[in-house]
């Protein structure tokens, strides 16, 4: 009996180990940074959670190797960056651009939207109210996108003006109520992406806008990887994952969320003159 | 990417809905065994007691019974979307919870088929349904949603004071929580405009409070106009009759709790 009860116990002990080689190991970080984004942590990771599970399907990964760590300010996103160390992340085109010089990061595929990779940002002002960018010194600007002032220096306005001290900037946590504020004469300006500005049509706002400056097409980001962290292997997987996902029954739900009609290969010569422009700097 | 991705799934609301397999065989409601004889008429006349200081087997032993009524008076009322609340409310996010939230909506659906579409009440918690539905499957914002913020409108217009200002509560919640603008209907200003009119005009229900101090921390860092509306809220919530909403509702003021820490 004793000698029975040895085997089963030492049996156990053996399948245990098995087992233990084939669990799950601890879930592989992706790290989300929306700067200035109209979300709070919770609800932002329970949405990327949701996100992340339609990925492992599609990517026949099992569910819950990837755990997702968001943050809508560009400093905490540095922290995570470094504390994290995530082979994967999911960040704006000026959190790459920053870190891009201390860290090995490679962006690997990027959305299409409305048929292009790429937007370009609109200063607003009251149809016929300013002449000129230059006159603009020193009025009130509101917007969403004033969290990277160092982006919206070198690539928006290519290092023309430092958009801080130019501008006397009112950030708004949503971009409808700037312009509501521009339609009633509060503000002077409003700096809008490529979506905010595509739907203005949509808005019914008292007065004509008109852009007073355009910058140049910036590429969307989308998903990046650390070279050092990653293996080719992985990259490829995690590329073709997202290229499969607006295909896929729920991924095409959540892409039709997103307004992302498919996830592509990144433009390279898009991403390399963004780098030229941020190198060149002030 | 990360502007359409988060802006367009982030949603947090109160309930939801727009499945296509709605069951609703008494089989999916208390075994018959376990309640009471009662039939559709004594369940309507006991109607306002029945809610948060009810027990499980009390309201699905009631449900049970409007279910099995053929009584059009019965079908076209709120009470079995509002019993099914109460009980998807009292579930973690999961199959029976998912059960009871498509039982609510089925019956919602019955209601306004039968002549109840001028009744405040059914848009009401056909809306809040729907939107826990959604709490619990993001991914079906994209055909939902719309069909929420047009049941609660109904409702606000045809009466706001249901469930204590229950559709401005709801609606400022999903133009706080929804997508905003341009990916969404998210709108701060609206969300301020009605959460405020709720807190104040019906400030007997707590949640009014703890939405009106969450829209003012987020979207416009308001958190001392926050702290006042979180107390306010919280006396509320120590009244006797809140039952088993209390505990619930206890998690609302906890997140808040959270944000205003931040």
């Amino acid at each position: 009996m004793m000698k029975t009860n040895c085997l089963l116990q030492l049996n156990g002990l053996v399948l245990g180990a098995l087992l233990s080689l084939h669990a799950v190991a601890d879930p592989e970080p992706i790290v989300v940074c929306y700067p200035g984004g109209p979300v709070n942590e919770a609800d932002a990771n329970t949405a990327m959670e949701a996100m992340l599970r339609v990925i492992e399907r599609v990517g026949e990964w099992p569910a819950h190797r990837f755990n997702s760590f968001f943050t809508a300010d560009p400093a905490q996103c540095k922290s995570l960056m470094t504390q994290k160390k995530p082979a994967f992340a999911i960040t704006s085109l000026g959190l790459f651009l920053e870190q891009h010089d201390s860290l090995p990061l490679e962006p690997i595929v990027q959305p299409r939207m409305k048929g292009s990779t790429s937007e370009r940002y609109h200063l607003m002002i009251q149809k016929g109210r300013y002449p000129s960018l230059e006159s603009l010194k020193g009025k009130s600007v509101g917007g969403t996108v004033f969290e990277e002032p160092d982006f919206l220096q070198r690539i928006v306005f290519k290092g023309t003006l430092a958009p801080p001290t130019f501008f006397h900037l009112e950030k708004s946590r949503q971009a409808i109520k700037a312009l509501r504020s521009l339609d009633k004469g509060e503000l002077d300006a409003v700096l809008l992406n490529g979506q905010q500005f595509d739907a203005l049509p949509s808005l019914p706002l008292k007065s004509s806008l008109e852009a007073i400056y355009t910058s140049d097409a910036i590429p969307l980001m989308g998903l990046i990887a650390d070279r050092n962290l990653s293996s080719l292997e992985e990259r490829t997987d995690f590329a073709r994952a997202l290229e499969g996902m607006c295909l896929d029954v729920d991924g095409k739900k959540l892409c039709e969320l997103f307004g992302i009609e498919a996830f592509v290969p990144i433009d390279k010569a898009a991403i390399d003159s963004a780098m030229a422009l941020w190198k060149k700097g002030h | 990417m990360i502007r359409s991705l988060l802006s367009s799934l982030v949603l947090i609301l109160l309930t939801a809905p727009g499945c296509s397999s709605l069951n609703s065989s008494l089989g999916s409601v208390a075994d018959s065994r376990q309640c009471p004889k009662d039939n559709a008429a004594r369940v309507v006349q006991r109607a306002s007691v029945l809610g948060p200081q009810s027990t499980n087997e009390e309201l699905a032993c009631a449900l049970r019974v409007l279910i099995a009524s053929s009584d059009p008076k019965v079908i076209k009322s709120s009470l079995s979307s509002r019993l099914s609340l109460h009980l998807s409310e009292r579930e973690v996010p999961g199959s029976e919870r998912d059960r009871h939230i498509q039982q609510g909506i089925q019956q919602g659906e019955n209601a306004l088929k039968l002549g109840g579409d001028q009744d405040a009440a059914v848009h009401y918690y056909l809306g809040a349904l729907m939107g826990l539905w959604l709490n619990d499957h993001p991914l079906d914002a994209g055909t939902m949603l719309t069909r929420v913020e047009k049941e609660l409108n109904t409702a606000s217009k045809l009466s706001e004071s249901v469930d204590d200002g229950g559709p401005l509560r709801l609606l400022g919640m999903i133009y706080l929580k929804a997508p905003p603008w341009p990916a969404g209907m998210g709108d701060g200003d609206k969300a301020l405009e009605l959460l405020q009119k709720a807190a104040t005009e019906y400030p007997q229900h707590p949640l009014n409070h703890a939405f009106y101090a969450k829209a003012l921390i987020e979207v416009d860092d308001r958190k001392e106009d926050a702290y006042r509306q979180r107390d306010e809220g919280l006396k509320a919530l120590q009244n006797d009759h809140w039952g088993q909403n209390r505990i619930i509702w206890q998690a609302e003021f906890d997140s808040l709790q959270k944000e205003l820490a931040r």
